[in-house]
């Protein structure tokens, strides 16, 4: 039988218990999955397991073996390793919106922003005059409001998805370009609220404000707790433990975002992506649809800026300029739009070139100078041009690999592909091109097992103009 | 009419009229690219940086007898405007015309490139806090020193000023566009480009020319804004590239009459907001102006272009 | 469905940590002070046995060099290479400010460095920072590592007591989390100088004030100071009911700003601002509007990068300073400093909070010295122990919370040119 001519069930029924033994089975078989992804994909598995044990080990290396030559080789510290791992959640999630949902959003600083603040209400001194400390790591009697972290990650998702929704509402009847400009006028205007909103006089029914300082400003709110567990502290001050607390934070981010974009969901944003009109023929609620990526996109924005705020133990309204919505975009831009672990690499990029391998540069330089007795060499400050770099980088990238750096391989085709005039998709290339799509199942296995299907567009002449491959796996095969 | 409520018309329009003259630079390459030049902006900084090393190139003081100080007026304004124009016409080579054919994401980020890259350029050549020049136009008010009115209005040398560089500019462009065959060319290939091309219109030709014109007039408020405001910076481009899309937005994109209305709105607005209300408000009430329009009326307050542009 | 995944991978998650986040044994916060060590200060003993780093964070770059290059000059000379016991001092520059922010300081670098000193186990002192809104974020990071900070430069009340109608509830216990101080100065403080200028421009005849302030905690703390006293004084204040009120730095034209200020028949104008917050073109355009009104801002535009920006705009102006000029400093020590920073520098005047570097480097040296030892807290003790230090600036200690003994106020003004004419010394009213 083949498989692949029964339609796909993505995802599972049969409700939570269904799911957590789906969970525990897959739990216990992971040596099984481990060893068939390193069949089947064995450049990409070995890969991503080297670079996790790197990962889990660098903060030791960091301190012992590589202690002597961290000043020489330009290897990031803790504090830019946080800064990776919070961009990187803040480009999963924006590649929900601009990579699945095709949804041009240049206003994702107001989210980050929505994060940091909820965080800030809830773990700080701020509110004076009330005092809750809830399994928090202050006194009891501290004043303000003090929730443990992982609550208040999960309300600072929740705040940026309910604002995410909000503000897309308005766009749902614009395109492309507009839709751009929207979010962007959202993305200083909420960061604007945060900075002014520090003398409010309000009153309504029993909600009476006199002068209040509502969100302080430019001066901003600190302390803010750092998250605590078990008694340790995360923050700032605890080096390499921050970095083990985003590792986790950013496996759950992209065991969220896979999980979305493998589900319905996840299709119904291919589908608005690359026809609306077409999407809302087949059926497809494109305005919850839309919604739901904003939304979406904007929790893990959330919980960005919850991390963030958590970690550095402060936040003004100064950390959130548009500059930082761009360069979020850059990230993606440059990773591989569309694809997850594209954004992440671009993010890791980014930051660690922007916060590391400049400043690096620029002590080597000062350094040069000092001995070759050319001293005006240590004045070239390499950070100042850090926008110079993204730029070139970014049109360069747009003439030659507009689809970044690791692409996913759907995104790569259209970008080559798309006629003049068309938005970010192409269904009708087909139509239009009279091409005819082949189903080319490359692993027919037996009867129940997971198999994987490429799907190929030829053209007149044979040659492929787009693939698309289909991986089922254990969890999707239908029962 | 109130005199404060007068005195806060003249200075909306001052920075109204600069805003238009950015605006039309956005407005026209929209129209005949469905592109938003995120890099206007810093076309009008790198403009107004120009002028300022020319200006004190040529060394003109406040103390300089006045047809001295117009003769070189107008000569940095005529270099400038060619260096803007080139400028423009080189980032439209370089970073647009090879994504013609491309999804229309490509264009737009690689837009927001040079973008970066010209704001990068205004840091490394000029530093990175902002610079001032003095006052070369006097700033004394012409009511009460010429007409010898007594009141509170006060329009200076340097608000004729700007209108009188930009009011001439706005009617030659006018003129271009309605009446000169280029500017049906350019009115055509904003309409249909393909049918454009079938009509002998060199379409390449054409977009050329349409940025060359919009560094120009971008080159000519770098110049208005050193004269007026007196000071620039390399992160200038950004602020002002932002109200000057809303201005063109406002007008309704694509319309040039729309956008010379937008600008001088949007300055009455950023003015009335900032003497009225707060300043530290005036940026959130701009953008929620420009939220405001795309989403309840996209075709802004003179154009036709639809919503559902792809 | 997912959203069922995400929901009970949520509350497995949550219940997981709540119940693993246990309250600490932190002592609680507010003044600590002697008795027994606070938690953060215990095992801070440096690891190198030849070694004590000393960091400086200050904005190294655009307008703020002015002032900037002149301190680090002098706390190099005092401080780099000098050998205390087994250790030689070596000194660290970070600079506090990005391009981003047109070259003034920013809040997310100032954290970068205080972390920076604060992982190095063999940092004992941290001079800065030079502006309070940047110690206002790093002293809670500095005092859960035990790194004591002497500032030469923030005058901010709030970052080391409370000043009713000035500084924030909450403030200053808020910055200290571990419960004891790290964080001291050598200069006076906001409500001291704000409080001279208010009096000082009662007695220039200012019957109707209008007061701007940056929106930055130095300008903000500094102006509110001002309308305070001057409320007190008698001067009526007519912005923003009866306080401050923020202008936007980053706008590119003041004429409406200006047109406000002359429809409300204000006859003075106090600026709470730093350099770098568009100052040039603020004063430009209110001088346009009103060529006459007076003016008078304090030290946080106090260096000639300031002139430079307004050109003939700053004429008139007054300037408050909240410690002493280099040319009018009274001890013999100063003197000689001034004397010898003018040789050096063909005869031009020292910034004026060049000698505050110096003596904030000077504390530091004989904290380091009477500690003795490359302990963190021990060196913190020693700083908070300063009893009658002898320095350039004459004879000080430090208080309990922190702050200075001394408490001069000086008045200055620009004439034609930079450096200001000096007036007069103030008096704080009480």
């Amino acid at each position: 039988m083949n498989t692949l001519t029964t339609p796909v069930q993505v995802g599972h029924t049969g409700g939570l218990r269904a799911w957590l033994r789906q969970m525990a089975s897959a739990a216990r078989g992971w040596p099984a999955t481990y060893r068939m992804a390193l069949e089947r994909r064995r450049g990409r598995t070995v890969l991503l397991t080297l670079l996790i044990v790197l990962l889990v080990a660098y903060p030791v290396l960091y301190q012992t073996v590589l202690a002597p030559v961290v000043r020489i080789l330009p290897l990031p510290s803790a504090t830019v390793m946080v800064f990776m791992l919070i961009f990187a959640i803040m480009a999963i999630g924006l590649n929900i919106v601009i990579g699945f949902a095709g949804l041009l959003d240049l206003g994702y600083v107001a989210f980050y922003a929505l994060g940091a603040y909820t965080t800030a209400f809830l773990t700080s001194p701020h509110w004076g005059g009330v005092s809750v400390v809830l399994f928090a790591s202050v006194p009891e009697g501290s004043p303000g409001i003090h929730l443990p972290f992982m609550l208040v990650v999960i309300l600072a998702a929740g705040v940026a998805a309910t604002f995410g929704v909000l503000l897309g509402a308005p766009t749902l009847r614009l395109r492309g370009d507009y839709l751009a400009i929207v979010t962007l006028g959202f993305g200083e205007i909420v960061p604007i609220f945060f900075k002014n909103l520090v003398n409010v006089t309000f009153s309504f029914g029993p909600i009476q404000l006199v002068n209040a300082n509502l969100t302080g400003g430019p001066l901003g709110i600190n302390p803010i707790d750092p998250p605590s567990f078990f008694g340790f502290k995360f923050g700032v001050i605890s080096g390499f433990n921050a970095v083990y607390l985003g590792l986790i934070l950013i496996i759950v981010a992209i065991v969220i975002a896979r999980n979305l974009e493998r589900s319905r969901m996840g299709r119904a944003w291919m589908a608005v992506r690359e026809d609306e009109i077409a999407a809302e023929m087949m059926g497809v609620n494109t305005v919850r649809t839309k919604l739901l990526a904003f939304g979406l996109g904007a929790a893990f924005a959330g919980i960005a800026g919850a991390y963030q705020a958590s970690y550095q133990g402060a936040t003004t309204s100064d950390f959130f300029q548009f500059s930082t919505s761009i360069l979020v975009v850059v990230m993606i831009i440059l990773g591989g739009i569309g694809n997850i672990w594209g954004v992440i690499a671009g993010a890791v990029v980014v930051q660690y070139v922007d916060k590391t391998l400049l400043p690096w540069a620029g002590q080597r330089l000062t350094d040069i100078g000092n001995v070759t007795g050319n001293p005006a060499l240590g004045d070239i400050n390499p950070s100042t041009f850090s926008f110079l770099l993204f730029g070139i980088a970014l049109v360069a990238m747009m003439r030659f690999r507009p689809e970044g750096f690791v692409p996913s391989r759907q995104r790569a085709a259209e970008m080559h592909t798309a006629p003049p005039g068309q938005a970010l998709g192409s269904i009708g290339l087909i139509e239009k091109e009279g091409l005819v799509p082949q189903l080319d199942p490359t692993e027919p296995g037996g009867e129940a097992d997971p198999g994987s299907a490429e799907m190929s567009v030829e053209g007149p002449a044979g040659e492929t103009k787009a693939e698309h491959r289909v991986d089922v796996t254990d969890e999707e095969m239908p029962r | 009419m109130d005199e404060q409520v007068l005195q806060t018309v003249i200075i909306g329009l001052s920075n109204g009229l600069i805003y238009a003259l950015v605006a039309l630079g956005y407005t026209l390459v929209y129209g005949i690219l469905q592109l938003i030049n995120f890099a206007h902006g810093e076309v009008f900084m790198l403009g107004s940086m120009i002028a300022l090393t020319l200006l004190m190139a040529l060394g003109v003081t406040p103390g300089m007898d006045i047809v001295t100080t117009i003769v070189l007026i107008v000569v940095v304004l005529l270099i400038t405007m060619t260096i803007s124009a080139i400028l423009n016409v080189s980032i439209e080579r370089v970073a647009y015309r090879p994504l013609r054919n491309a999804p229309k994401l490509a264009p737009l980020i690689s837009a927001i490139g040079m973008s970066f890259i010209l704001q990068n350029v205004g840091l490394l050549w000029k530093g990175p806090t902002s610079l001032g020049f003095l006052d070369i136009i006097p700033n004394t008010n012409v009511l009460t020193t010429i007409f010898g009115l007594d009141t509170v209005v006060a329009v200076s040398y340097k608000q004729l000023f700007v209108a009188a560089v930009t009011i001439p500019l706005l009617i030659v462009l006018s003129w271009f566009v309605s009446k000169t065959r280029q500017g049906k060319a350019m009115r055509a290939t904003a309409q249909d480009p393909d049918t454009a091309g079938l009509m002998g219109i060199d379409v390449n030709r054409t977009i050329a020319i349409t940025f060359v014109i919009a560094g120009a007039l971008a080159g000519a408020a770098g110049l208005v804004q050193i004269l007026y405001n007196n000071t620039t910076v390399w992160s200038l481009g950004f602020r002002f590239g932002l109200n000057a899309f809303t201005s063109a937005v406002l007008g309704g994109i694509g319309n040039l009459q729309g956008a010379v209305l937008g600008g001088i709105v949007l300055g009455l607005i950023n003015a009335f907001s900032d003497r009225y209300l707060a300043a530290q408000w005036t940026n959130a009430i701009v953008f929620g102006v420009l939220i405001a329009v795309l989403v309840f009326r996209p075709s802004g307050l003179l154009g036709q272009q639809a919503a559902d542009r792809a | 469905m997912k959203l069922t995944k995400v929901g009970a991978m949520a509350a497995a998650a949550l219940f997981a940590f709540t119940a693993c986040s246990t309250p600490g044994a932190s002592a609680p916060p507010g003044d600590g002070g002697g008795g027994t060590t606070p938690e953060a200060c215990a095992n801070k003993k440096g690891t190198s046995s030849n070694q004590i780093n000393v960091y400086s964070a200050l904005p190294r770059q655009g307008s703020n060099t002015a002032s900037t290059d002149a301190l680090v000059e002098s706390i190099r000379g005092l401080l780099d290479g000098k050998k205390v016991g087994d250790f030689t001092i070596k000194y660290t520059d970070l600079d506090d400010s990005s391009a981003a922010n047109n070259g003034d300081w920013d809040g997310a670098v100032a954290q970068q460095n205080a972390t920076t000193a604060a992982n190095d186990p063999d940092a004992m002192v941290f001079i800065g920072h030079f502006n309070s809104g940047a110690a206002k974020l790093t002293i809670p990071i500095l005092n859960a590592a035990c790194l004591v900070m002497i500032s030469p430069a923030n005058t901010y009340p709030g970052l080391t007591t409370s000043v009713e109608g000035v500084t924030e509830p909450g403030e200053p216990g808020s910055y200290y989390p571990s419960g004891y101080r790290n964080y001291s100065r050598v200069i006076s403080t906001d409500d001291k100088q704000g409080g001279a200028g208010a009096a000082w421009a009662k007695e220039l005849g200012a019957t109707k004030a209008y007061v701007l302030d940056d929106t930055q905690v130095y300008g903000k703390g500094l102006a509110r100071a001002w309308a305070l006293f001057a409320t007190q004084l008698g001067i009526e204040v007519v912005s923003a009911d009866g306080t401050s009120e923020g202008f936007d730095a980053k706008a590119t034209d003041y004429a409406a700003l200006a047109q406000k200020i002359k429809a409300s028949g204000a006859d003075f104008i106090y600026i709470g601002s730093i350099t770098g917050q568009n100052t040039g073109k603020l004063w430009k355009d209110i001088r346009a509007a009103m060529p006459d009104i007076k003016i008078m801002s304090g030290d946080g535009v106090f260096e000639a990068s300031f002139y430079e920006g307004t050109g003939e705009a700053g004429n008139g102006t007054y300037l408050t300073f909240g410690g002493v000029g280099p040319n009018e400093q009274t001890s013999d020590a100063g003197k000689q400093w001034v004397a010898d920073y003018k040789t050096a520098h063909g005869g031009e005047d020292p910034p004026v909070y060049a000698i505050y570097g110096a003596a904030a480097a000077q504390l530091a040296l004989d904290a380091i010295t009477r500690a003795g030892t490359n302990d963190r807290y021990e060196v913190l003790k020693a700083v908070f122990g300063t009893k009658d230090f002898q320095s350039y600036l004459g004879t000080f200690s430090i208080k309990e919370d922190g702050d200075t003994t001394l408490a001069e106020a000086t008045g200055y003004q620009i004439v034609d040119s930079w450096p200001p004419t000096f007036e007069k010394v103030l008096a704080a009213p009480e």
